[in-house]
């Protein structure tokens, strides 16, 4: 039999994190807690919205063609790949994005701690020179794509895809 | 003041009996549930963390709250090793029962500083959360008494009851968590919208996940699908009444939360399977303990053989950096989501068995 004051304790321990999380948007790990997901959808939907980001290096000919992003970020798996892939690799001009307005994000910038310094960076963009290359792409930049794309529902056929934003990162640089 | 701190008190006292009464295993249905656990695991799906070493530094972000945000980079090779060969000689020591309370603990902790390494690229993944917990609820439970090549020798911080009624709180609470904000939003008699609906269109059109009843979602009427979110929401929000209730509600629920976790596999492809072990220990396993008793020596033995050299191969493994069966679905998801199938259907199984053999007993004492 627990006492009550292991009882309180034990509130204590698995409220903060949850609390943590409802109100400021921030994770904490370890913690019991279980995903939720509470988003909802139209039920006669016709059309689903995704951004999808395409990959571009140059090849010999100097036309720009198509990369593959899994061969270029493993052995991350696909899931954290396209966190990943949706921040340009941390080293593109969108993770530098500041987004003050934001409370939650004010309280993230202050405790968060910036690891992303130079050599890492250098390293990074080492590496997905050499993958490029493996590839048999002939040159270091790579043309980053971000698209809107509209799906039918049901079937899944595209609709539509609109590009949202282009960028190349210079590897060399 | 202290009439009210009296009932309070005698409120936690009556919380904590029920509970208690609710969740009750005997000690050797858990020693042989152990070694299902351990053996699954160094098979199935064992732990690994080598290959975080490979990812390159400036991908290292991990969350504020995090045992990975103490370090300032991310650890090389040998910190992840190391972290390999520990696990697989805490996980092999659980799983024969040599100093079984300290290895488990020791095992469920080295999963958490991987799985924050793990969880530092940009998402965190919460489905490995009632599993962690088992096992540290479990290092107290007195697993390793029985069945066991050196057996624990119980101290006064072994406690069975304390273990499974805590981890049962646990498995409560971290179902609140998913079903609380599920309910603000679901529960709305409304059936132009639907929640469970948006996993779907998710994961069918967003990640492709199209295997089995998938492509039947959309043929299914509004009515229908309202009523997956209502019980969606009342299986996550009820467990704690479920356990307050009594031993048999609470099996129950747990047959209940199988049936939504084998849906889920079924409907939406979504893998959460380690939850099979936090929900299975509230089963009776004295029928295996009884067979494990009476392994004949020889059989004992071959199955030593077979473990050392099962080990090796492990650690050759770790030490060579080959891909080995991990925690992580991504790397395999078909063969993931066709052992789920099994895994939810054994469980279930096992649930109605465990509540027709408390029943015909009951009988017989009756």
């Amino acid at each position: 039999m627990f006492s009550l004051r292991v009882t309180l304790v034990l509130i204590v321990i698995l409220i903060i994190p949850y609390a943590i999380k409802s109100f400021f948007s921030i994770e904490p790990f370890p913690a019991v807690i279980l995903p939720s997901g509470p988003g909802k959808s139209l039920v006669n939907k016709s059309q689903f919205e995704v951004t999808t980001v395409s990959y571009l290096g140059k090849s010999g000919d100097g036309r720009w063609r198509q990369v593959n992003a899994q061969r270029l970020l493993h052995p991350l798996h696909y899931p954290l790949q396209r966190y990943i892939l949706s921040r340009e690799f941390m080293i593109g001009d969108s993770s530098n994005i500041n987004y003050i307005n934001y409370p939650t994000n004010i309280l993230k910038s202050k405790l968060s701690r910036n690891r992303n310094n130079y050599q890492a960076r250098s390293d990074l963009k080492e590496l997905l020179k050499h993958r490029l290359y493996s590839q048999g792409f002939k040159s270091s930049s790579l043309k980053i794509l971000k698209y809107k794309v509209i799906i039918s529902i049901p079937g899944g056929d595209t609709i539509n895809s609109i590009l949202i934003n282009e960028s190349i990162l210079y590897l060399d640089r | 003041m202290k009439a009210y701190y009296t009932w309070i008190d005698n409120l936690n006292t009556l919380f904590w009996t029920r509970v208690i009464s609710s969740t009750t295993v005997d000690v050797k249905s858990l020693c042989a549930f152990r070694i299902v656990l351990g053996a699954t695991l160094l098979t199935l799906y064992f732990p690994s963390f080598t290959w975080i070493a490979e990812v390159p530094k400036a991908l290292f972000n991990p969350p504020i709250f995090s045992i990975a945000n103490a370090f300032d980079e991310l650890p090389g090779i040998v910190f992840f090793m190391t972290l390999d060969c520990m696990i697989l000689l805490s996980l092999s020591c659980l799983t024969l029962g040599i100093k079984t309370r300290i290895s488990t603990l020791i095992f469920a902790v080295l999963c958490i500083i991987g799985l924050s390494f793990n969880y530092s690229f940009g998402k965190i993944d919460h489905g490995y959360t009632l599993f962690y917990f088992t096992l540290l609820c479990m290092s107290f439970s007195g697993w390793g008494t029985q069945l066991a090549l050196y057996p624990d020798k119980l101290t006064k911080y072994d406690s069975t009851i304390k273990s499974l009624s805590l981890l049962a709180v646990i498995i409560a609470f971290g179902m609140f968590t998913a079903g609380f904000s599920k309910a603000l939003h679901w529960i709305d008699f409304d059936m132009t919208w639907n929640g469970f609906l948006r996993w779907y269109i998710d994961s069918y059109y967003g990640s492709g996940k199209k295997l089995y009843l998938a492509s039947i979602v959309e043929l299914l009427p509004p009515l229908v699908l309202e009523i997956f979110d209502y019980t969606a929401v009342l299986v996550e929000l009820s467990p704690i009444f479920f356990l307050l209730h009594s031993g048999k509600a609470w099996r129950v629920w747990l047959m209940l939360i199988c049936i939504l976790h084998l849906a889920i596999v079924l409907f939406l492809n979504i893998s959460f399977n380690l939850n099979f072990f936090a929900y299975l220990i509230f089963i009776d396993f004295s029928w295996l303990y009884n067979k494990l008793i009476n392994i004949s020596k020889l059989v004992l033995n071959t199955l030593l053989a077979f473990f050392s050299l099962y080990f090796l191969v492990r650690l050759y493994l770790i030490f060579s950096q080959q891909q080995m069966v991990t925690f992580f679905p991504g790397l395999r998801p078909k063969f993931d989501l066709y052992f789920d199938i099994i895994i939810w259907l054994v469980a279930i199984y096992l649930i109605i068995n465990h509540l027709l053999v408390s029943k015909q007993n009951r009988l017989k004492e009756a």
